[in-house]
């Protein structure tokens, strides 16, 4: 998979090398268009798999529970780094 | 928000014709979203290159401002891993892959569909959707029991784009070039950290 990320590297330089072009500005858009269509794929593959289907609830259930470890686990060290350094700054 | 909404129903849209069998299962190869994938990094990398001002806001960062992203995804990377020991169908690793997405929902979970399968991708979508959701709606409390860079961490990638007026409303002016960098910089690190975890 390391062709993903030669690929936005690539990007990167062709991004640098066409500062100049105004309408490269718009790729946002086409960035938007690749997405839907990408989560399309995404639906239709589920849509496809019955043992999907038949589980979504319990797939929602487990994203409710990571992301509840994923947020809690960031706001506490976020709260610490907070009073260490952040606080003292305010008027 | 109305972002969210048009990409759950195209989402929607592509569960529904997969469902009802309109489109043939042989019909679309599998290998067609690995090159749209391509494709697709190809153009971020375009908008990352293209954009003068990303790359200067990067430049006017100290050490402190680092800290307030590294918190985030040290603490995510923890938060998920420890739920993931206690999900029975997934590694602890693949649990922290589906936090690695930090609310970058569209681009996480088309990472972790192709490395993992379309299961663990359409909970990576929900999760990094909820998490995006959360912190629009709880700003306001996460400031109070958990100061004023919370929202910042709890919004992850979105820090910078969909959360970033609720944040600047309820931090405060000073906190909006930190939930700038903040956002920059989980937003770069989705592609590696969900690459990484799912190749464990």
């Amino acid at each position: 998979m390391f062709i993903v990320f030669l690929m936005m590297l690539l990007g990167i330089g062709v991004g640098i090398g066409l500062r100049p072009v105004p309408i490269v500005k718009e790729t946002g858009r086409l960035v938007t268009l690749f997405i839907f269509f990408l989560l399309f794929l995404l639906g239709l593959a589920v849509g496809q798999d019955e043992r999907i289907i038949s589980n979504l609830g319990s797939l929602g259930l487990q994203a409710v529970l990571i992301t509840t470890g994923a947020i809690l686990g960031s706001v506490v060290l976020v709260k610490i780094l907070y009073h260490l350094y952040f606080k003292q700054d305010e008027r | 928000m109305k972002g969210s909404l048009i990409i759950v129903g195209f989402f929607v849209l592509g569960v529904i014709v997969g469902f009802g069998g309109f489109i043939p299962k042989d019909l679309l190869h599998a290998d067609l979203s690995t090159y749209v994938l391509y494709g697709l990094m190809f153009l971020v990398g375009i908008t990352i290159g293209y954009d003068r001002e990303l790359l200067l806001s990067l430049r006017k960062t100290n050490l402190k401002i680092l800290l307030v992203p590294l918190c985030t995804i040290v603490g995510t990377l923890l938060g998920t891993g420890i739920v993931g020991i206690f999900l029975p169908k997934w590694t602890v690793a693949e649990s922290m892959a589906v936090g690695s997405g930090f609310g970058y929902y569209s681009l996480s979970s088309i990472f972790i569909t192709q490395y993992k399968g379309a299961e663990l991708g359409t909970i990576a979508l929900m999760s990094n959707i909820i998490r995006e959701i959360f912190t629009l709606l709880a700003t306001p409390l996460l400031v109070i029991y958990f100061g004023r860079l919370a929202p910042i961490s709890s919004a992850g990638a979105t820090s910078m784009d969909t959360c970033l007026p609720i944040i600047t409303k309820f931090s405060g002016k000073e906190y909006v070039l930190i939930a700038i960098v903040h956002g920059i910089l989980v937003d770069l690190s989705v592609p590696f950290l969900v690459t990484f975890l799912c190749s464990l």
